[in-house]
């Protein structure tokens, strides 16, 4: 797409200038054009309250998750219970907390673990070229032409409905864009001078690899891991509503919540919306940040 | 061009066959036959037996996987489990009748709504239509639909009813047709059609007009839009000409490639407002353990969607000349 090679370089600084290996991202340049991104930087705070929030639930939650209160059950939001009431007479406010510790743990597992399954499939792919190359994008695109929800709800009904069993499912149909981003760009980084000297020079692959193919991709992966988390809480809440995502017995999860209160939605409406808003508050966040990140790891961003 | 097109037709043959294969374990591994004769108290060990050796189901999985090929690719996709034997083959049609009119109103609709916004947004870079568009397009990729559909039931069902004064709901908010309501009714149709399209359409929106968004800028840019400028045509007709014309090429693409994403909308709306086409059947199927319903919605949706994804590749090189003249 882009006419730069790797599109990370400042264009102010000509290639011949630089050790030709530092083609990584200037951290302090991409913070600084981050902090610009008015909408990135205060998704960035409200999402470190929701995570604040949730991993604190033991201390700032009302109520514990589990705690009944048979004798008021589905009580409109009010002073006791800020978010109103279950069926069970449980604090929403309070599943919504714990709740939210289940939900950003799927997310962040799964962008992590699908995208570690990305770089890799992409970096060998890339790098090795020939056959290597042909099989794994071969299974990548098959894969990506795959009606994906689908696919995960199929899974998920053979795995099960544990918190890693959703993982495991979530994250295996997640890397394929990433794993084609990454191709793309090794293609390109391989032909670069740096890389031929260190093939001539005898440098193992694993060590180019790790060592100088790597660090170039980092602004790829952060983007692409930052948008599959929110693309992952959404998935799994997804599940949950279709009762196939983290069971309801073990653990409030913001998706099975939503799930398990489907039918009160005339009755109890604080039961779907309040949840939900946890959901999308979340997701809006992290794909505002993502953005920002795209951004901001844009040189020519610079120039505007 | 043909040469491409048929070399991408003879990959997709064994790849089609792959997901099959994995379609008919999957299908087994959740909702054994077998086992659905179990759970029924009132049949005898000995008929249930005898059913079994009738339908070959102890058969080893390679020949059983090979009937049913067969069998699918002549058409005939068996009977249901559950509904009393029904045939498989009418229910799919009209669920896939249903479908593809929900699918076609929505897509319809949001290829018109994304190209517009999309289009605007690009040539109205940074102004208040272009900062509207972002904030909803990143609102549309991080609501669920599932959720989106709800919130819908909730404010046409209920609350705008409330407002306006008691009063019946403004908009139906499940199945197809009112209760009672014989044959065809194009309005009341359009009525139930309504909230489900609008649930399905908000992330589609979304993704077509980011998608036009960043093709147009690029378009835009480039340099025969500078040379249709210098020689005197008018704005309206660089944007729309040669502007939009040339941006459609990867949109095209990339929304083809979305049907995936189209397939997932689709099941939990689907859901959320009883609407019965192939997602609610798929999911129907696979609660109540049908396999050969839940095999026959599996093996159709991703037979189409891969399809899908194939034409997209050769839409590509038709409408995009530049690629695969080598």
């Amino acid at each position: 797409m882009s006419e730069r090679p790797d599109g990370t370089t400042p264009p102010a600084r000509p290639d011949s200038e630089l050790p030709d290996h530092a083609q990584a991202p200037e951290w302090l340049a991409v913070l600084r054009r981050f902090r610009r991104h008015r909408a990135a930087v205060l998704s960035a705070g409200v999402l470190v309250v929701v995570v604040a929030c949730a991993a604190l639930a033991d201390l700032i939650a009302p109520y514990a998750a589990t705690d009944q209160n048979l004798d008021r059950i589905l009580e409109p939001p009010g002073r006791d219970f800020l978010l109103g009431t279950d069926t069970l007479g449980r604090d929403n406010l309070s599943r919504i907390l714990y709740g939210g510790r289940v939900s950003l743990l799927v997310g962040g597992a799964v962008a992590l673990i699908s995208g570690v399954i990305g770089t890799t499939v992409g970096l060998v792919a890339g790098y090795y070229g020939r056959w290597v190359d042909a099989v794994l994008m071969r299974a990548t695109d098959t894969m990506l032409a795959l009606p994906g929800l689908m696919v995960v709800i199929i899974a998920a009904r053979i795995l099960g409905d544990g918190v890693w069993d959703v993982v495991i499912v979530l994250a295996g149909i997640s890397w394929m864009i990433l794993a084609r981003i990454v191709r793309g760009k090794v293609l390109a980084l391989r032909e670069r001078e740096f890389v031929e000297a260190a093939r001539a020079l005898g440098v193992p692959n694993r060590r180019i690899i790790v060592r100088h193919l790597l660090p170039n991709l980092a602004g790829e992966v952060m983007v692409s891991v930052s948008l599959t988390v929110a693309a992952a809480i959404l998935a799994e809440s997804t599940l949950s509503f279709l009762g196939l995502g983290v069971s309801a017995t073990r653990t409030a999860t913001w998706g099975n919540m939503l799930g398990g209160n489907e039918g009160f939605v005339t009755v109890a409406p604080w039961l779907v919306w309040a949840p939900g808003l946890a959901i999308v508050v979340t997701a809006l966040c992290v794909n505002f940040i993502g953005d920002g990140l795209r951004d901001s790891l844009d040189p020519t961003q610079d120039h505007r | 061009m043909i040469r491409y097109a048929a070399r991408r037709l003879v990959v997709t043959a064994p790849i089609l066959l792959l997901i099959s294969l994995a379609t008919f374990w999957a299908a087994g591994e959740i909702a054994s036959p077998a086992a659905q004769l179990t759970v029924n108290p009132r049949i005898s060990a000995e008929a249930r037996q005898a059913y079994i050796d009738s339908l070959g189901l102890e058969d080893p999985f390679g020949a059983r996987y090979l009937t049913w090929l067969g069998n699918f690719v002549t058409g005939d996709l068996g009977t249901s489990l559950v509904r009393n034997g029904q045939e498989v083959w009418p229910l799919v049609e009209r669920a896939m009748a249903n479908t593809l009119v929900l699918v076609g109103v929505a897509v319809a609709f949001s290829v018109a709504a994304g190209l517009a916004i999309g289009t605007l947004s690009a040539i109205r870079q940074g102004s208040v239509v272009d900062h509207g568009a972002t904030a909803v397009s990143f609102l549309g990729i991080s609501i669920p639909v599932f959720w989106l559909g709800l919130m819908l039931q909730l404010f046409f069902g209920l609350y705008l009813a409330n407002w306006l004064g008691v009063g019946p709901p403004l908009l139906p908010t499940a199945g197809i047709y009112s209760p009672g309501q014989q044959g065809f009714d194009l309005v009341d149709r359009a009525r139930h059609l309504a909230l489900p399209v609008m649930a399905l359409s908000l992330q589609l929106v979304a993704v077509y007009s980011r998608y036009m968004r960043a093709s147009m800028l690029d378009v835009m840019g480039s340099d025969f839009i500078r040379t249709a400028r210098a020689k005197g045509l008018g704005e309206p007709s660089v944007v729309v000409r040669h502007g939009v014309r040339n941006a459609l090429i990867p949109v095209t693409t990339q929304a083809a490639v979305d049907v995936g994403l189209l397939v997932g909308g689709l099941i939990v709306t689907e859901r959320v407002f009883q609407y019965p086409g192939m997602g609610l059947l798929f999911l129907d199927s696979l609660n109540s353990g049908d396999y050969p319903i839940l095999l026959a919605t599996v093996m159709i949706v991703s037979a189409a969607v891969f399809l899908m994804n194939l034409v997209a590749d050769l839409l590509y090189a038709v409408l995009d000349p530049r690629i695969h003249r080598v």
